[in-house]
């Protein structure tokens, strides 16, 4: 008899439906799977047959033959389990085909018939609401994440005889899920603290300034200075002084951490800015994202947060140079044979540097590196990548005085308060355009909205005749300018705000006039 | 009139000899295994450097063995005449030491090059020279000093004589440049070579104004070794040798030192006591040297030590004012030469951050005060 299930899988970070068939005929007894299968689905036939056995139901001596389909996509992971044992059922009979029309399955089964949570739920259940069905059976464990998904009626089983009684008595369903629904997330987001606050950063005021407009227009920033003078600590405040996430910006970051099976305890929703602060050991792979089947990386991990580099020149050039590409188009594309990957990669990087191999330059008395190493060293770092950078600062530790001094420095509240007013300014500046914040302005809009008074276009003629940045710089410092504009809630960029702008982005230049 | 023709007409002989004998100066450039001053005897003792060319096994006993190997070795060489075929179609010229124009600073040595290889020009006899030397790793309070320095002898027309490398030796020539002067560089490698190579657009400027010179023979790579002995040539071209920002080992002071074997006349630009940077050129001052604060005290040691006589006045003082707005004027009264970072500057000036930063900026781009490296200000002089 012939039955079927619908069960999803994620692509890259989306939701794709699976038609799990199921065949019982006569025949030598088997249990066929077929369909484009991993190695890892191809073993689940012995681990379905013997968690149904120990559920209390015993496979028939015939034929049954498991197709998933579409056939020509190549299926990995382990949440075809459950389907395929509910469609095995209905062939059975103990079942109807008509109880299961509208629900999607999703979950990994136990030799005992215990029904453990898969990754990439979230991504699953959206598109499963997308496309009409209106309910989601997945583990446990995996309910609160899936049930982010309003409209959507999510039931959260432990086992599978759970669930075969659950689909006999319909009226006990009703109750059952009523009584589990999961408060929607959107009133329970927790208010999370970054680890670190500005208060503990003293002094160092061009360090703090450089932060507050990073984090205001989300601009890329390069901290160079000697180890020990705080660039780290520094990085670490900033996902404090960044507005909390829109409840889109939450999911669209729970679907990627759900893929990479990085959700928090309890499988709950991702309301924190994320801070990534990979190792320079870390592989391209790694960094972009990659596999047979890709998997989102560090830069997709940092998605709406900070990604932090830390000792930037020791990175691989070849991986470092491969965040060119995400960092201009806000999103990675991974091509495969198969099919084109794109993960979202809205990212702020933040990289810090020593400014030469022993980190004291330019105190000369410390400081024996030749000019040649410190260019050497300097040139780990691209080009290519450094015009990407929007401000450069220098960082040096901060003096006694500031450390021992009693002052208290403004705390990371305080800051977050003006950040989040310039970035209202620009949300609502851009609501019809697709961006959030300066950082994002393609060309056109920078024509647009970075009109500059003629003493500032002269100004920015004799910098640019001077070589002193190349032609995506000079849009970088535009959209600095107009981040410096909005802090101040001025409606056109003045001279005072070019020239502040100018004076981040210098560290180009400074490398040719040494020599 | 007799005599008249004469003269002529030897020294026209000495001329067309002085070319003949050029290939075999130039083929002495090789012999680097021989000490100069033996090769000198050598070819004193053989009348031309031509017999010694020619000359058999048995008729050099007065060479070591391993020096003797080279020098036959070298007679049956063919690059170095298919080298000599070519040289006109080179980048480069060769300039025997018998051949007019060569350098009259290095006559003077007792171990002067056999010849020199140059592009651009050489020295001219008449204008006087200083040598501008010290650390590569420079500051850049060091190396704007040695810029000023060598901007203001330019000016005067003053030849600024260094060795190219980077630092305070750059640093003194590029000023010499912007002044309007020529410049010379003396190499520690071969003329074909680039080193080093952070210098690449000095190499091309000091071309067309000034000369890039070296006693060593193309290809010789730049061997550590090669460039104490060049030292010496830097300061035989030199009238005045001027040491900014050297190490209490530096090979700065191996300049000084020949300089003074030579009997030259040192100075130095003095820095603090306690700092390593400048420790040689405080002890150079402790033992005599000039002290030397501007390039007004260079002159004024050329005026003393050579028949030049400074013509042009108006040597530019500094401009106390530079038209600055009263805020401007604040924070520039916070910056000094040596570079000072910003932090500090935003501390002193009481504005807020934004506005400091503002006004550095204008400030730099008035020109009156400069960063290096990034967020590192001093004032310029």
């Amino acid at each position: 008899m012939y039955s079927y299930v619908t069960s999803g899988t994620v692509f890259g970070i989306e939701g794709m439906l699976i038609q799990v068939e199921t065949d019982v005929s006569d025949g030598l007894p088997a249990l066929h799977l077929v369909g484009s299968l991993s190695g890892g689905i191809r073993e689940s036939g012995e681990r379905i047959r013997t968690a149904m056995r120990n559920s209390g139901f015993r496979l028939p001596p015939k034929r049954i033959v498991v197709n998933l389909s579409p056939a020509d996509v190549r299926k990995d992971g382990s949440g075809y389990d459950l389907p395929i044992a509910v469609a095995i059922l209905i062939s059975m009979g103990f079942l109807s085909q008509e109880q299961v029309r509208e629900t999607v399955f999703l979950g990994e089964l136990c030799l005992d018939g215990t029904v453990m949570p898969v990754r990439g739920v979230l991504s699953v259940a959206d598109h499963a609401k997308k496309s009409g069905f209106h309910t989601l059976v997945v583990a446990y464990d995996n309910r609160q994440e899936a049930s982010l998904v309003s409209g959507l009626q999510v039931i959260g089983i432990r086992s599978l005889t759970e669930l075969v009684t659950l689909l006999q008595e319909p009226d006990r369903l009703r109750s059952y899920v009523g009584a589990d629904r999961v408060e929607h997330a959107a009133e329970s987001m927790p208010e999370e603290h970054a680890p670190h606050d500005f208060r503990d950063l003293h002094g160092q005021p061009i360090l703090r300034r450089a932060m507050e407009i990073a984090a205001s227009g989300m601009h890329n920033l390069l901290m160079s200075g000697p180890p020990g003078a705080g660039k780290t600590l520094a990085a670490k405040c900033l996902t404090g002084i960044l507005p909390p996430l829109s409840f889109e910006e939450c999911m669209e970051l729970t679907k990627i951490y759900s893929v990479r099976g990085m959700l928090p305890d309890g499988h709950r929703m991702i309301t924190a800015r994320p801070f990534r602060s990979p190792h320079h050991s870390a592989s391209m792979a790694a960094l972009i994202g990659g596999g047979l089947a890709p998997k989102p990386g560090e830069i997709s991990l940092a998605h709406n947060g900070v990604l932090f580099l830390d000792e930037l020149p020791e990175f691989s050039r070849t991986v470092i140079d491969a965040l060119r590409q995400p960092l201009e188009d806000g999103s990675v594309t991974l091509s495969r044979l198969q099919a084109t990957y794109r993960f979202p990669a809205r990212i702020m990087l933040v990289g810090a540097m020593n400014p030469c191999p022993c980190g004291a330059y330019p105190d000369r008395n410390r400081c024996h590196c030749t000019l040649h190493q410190i260019q050497t060293y300097q040139n780990h770092v691209s080009r290519a990548l450094l015009d990407r950078m929007d401000l450069h600062v220098t960082v040096r530790p901060p003096s006694f005085r500031d450390i021992k001094q009693n002052t208290v420095w403004e705390a990371s509240d305080a800051i977050r308060e003006r950040v989040v007013q310039s970035h209202r300014i620009q949300t609502l500046r851009y609501r019809d355009r697709g961006i959030r914040y300066n950082a994002q302005l393609p060309v056109d809009g920078i024509r647009e909205f970075c009109q500059l008074g003629s003493d500032g276009e002269d100004f920015m003629q004799e910098l640019y005749e001077q070589e002193a940045f190349s032609a995506r710089g000079y849009h970088r410092v535009l959209k600095l300018a107009r981040t410096i504009a909005d802090m101040e809630a001025s409606e056109r960029i003045s001279l005072s705000h070019l020239k502040e702008a100018v004076s981040y982005r210098l560290l180009d230049r400074r490398k040719e006039s040494e020599g | 009139m007799k005599e008249h023709h004469k003269k002529e007409s030897s020294m026209c002989e000495q001329k067309m000899a002085s070319q003949e004998d050029a290939f075999y100066y130039f083929w002495l450039t090789f012999l680097n295994k021989i000490p100069i001053q033996k090769l000198q005897e050598g070819v004193r003792s053989f009348g031309s450097p031509k017999r010694l060319f020619e000359a058999r096994e048995g008729e050099l006993d007065w060479l070591t063995q391993v020096q003797r190997r080279q020098l036959l070795a070298l007679q049956k060489d063919e690059h170095i005449p298919r080298l000599w075929e070519e040289r006109l179609q080179k980048p480069y010229r060769f300039l025997s030491c018998k051949e007019n124009g060569y350098p009259s600073g290095l006559l003077e040595l007792n171990d002067m090059p056999f010849g020199i290889y140059y592009k651009g020009r050489l020295p001219s006899r008449n204008s006087p020279s200083v040598a501008v030397v010290g650390a590569r790793n420079s500051t850049a309070y060091g190396a704007e000093f040695a810029y000023q320095i060598g901007k203001e002898l330019g000016r005067h027309g003053i030849m600024v004589v260094s060795g190219l490398a980077v630092g305070i030796d750059a640093a003194a020539h590029r000023g010499c440049l912007d002044g309007g002067g020529y410049t010379f560089g003396i190499l520690g490698c071969g003329i074909d070579r680039m080193y080093p190579k952070e210098n690449h657009r000095l190499f091309l400027d000091m071309q067309e104004r000034g000369g890039i010179l070296t006693e060593y023979p193309p290809e010789t790579k730049p061997l550590p070794y090669l460039f104490p002995r060049r030292n010496r040539l830097i300061s035989a071209m030199a009238d005045f040798i001027l040491v900014v920002e050297a190490r209490e080992k530096s090979g700065s002071l191996i300049t000084t030192d020949f300089a003074l074997e030579q009997g030259k006349d040192v100075g130095a630009v003095p820095g603090r006591p306690c700092d390593q940077l400048n420790m040689g050129c405080n002890r150079l001052i402790q033992q005599g040297a000039k002290c030397i604060l501007s390039a007004e005290d260079v002159l004024e040691e050329l005026e003393a030590c050579t028949a030049w006589r400074k013509t042009i006045q108006n040597t530019e003082k500094i401009n106390t004012d530079l038209g600055l707005a009263p805020k401007e004027k604040m924070v520039y009264s916070c910056l000094r030469l040596e570079p000072k970072f910003i932090d500090e500057i935003l501390c002193q000036i009481e504005l807020p951050v934004w506005e400091g930063i503002q006004i550095l900026t204008e400030l730099e781009r008035k020109g009156v005060i400069k960063q290096n490296p990034h967020h590192y200000f001093y004032r310029v002089m």
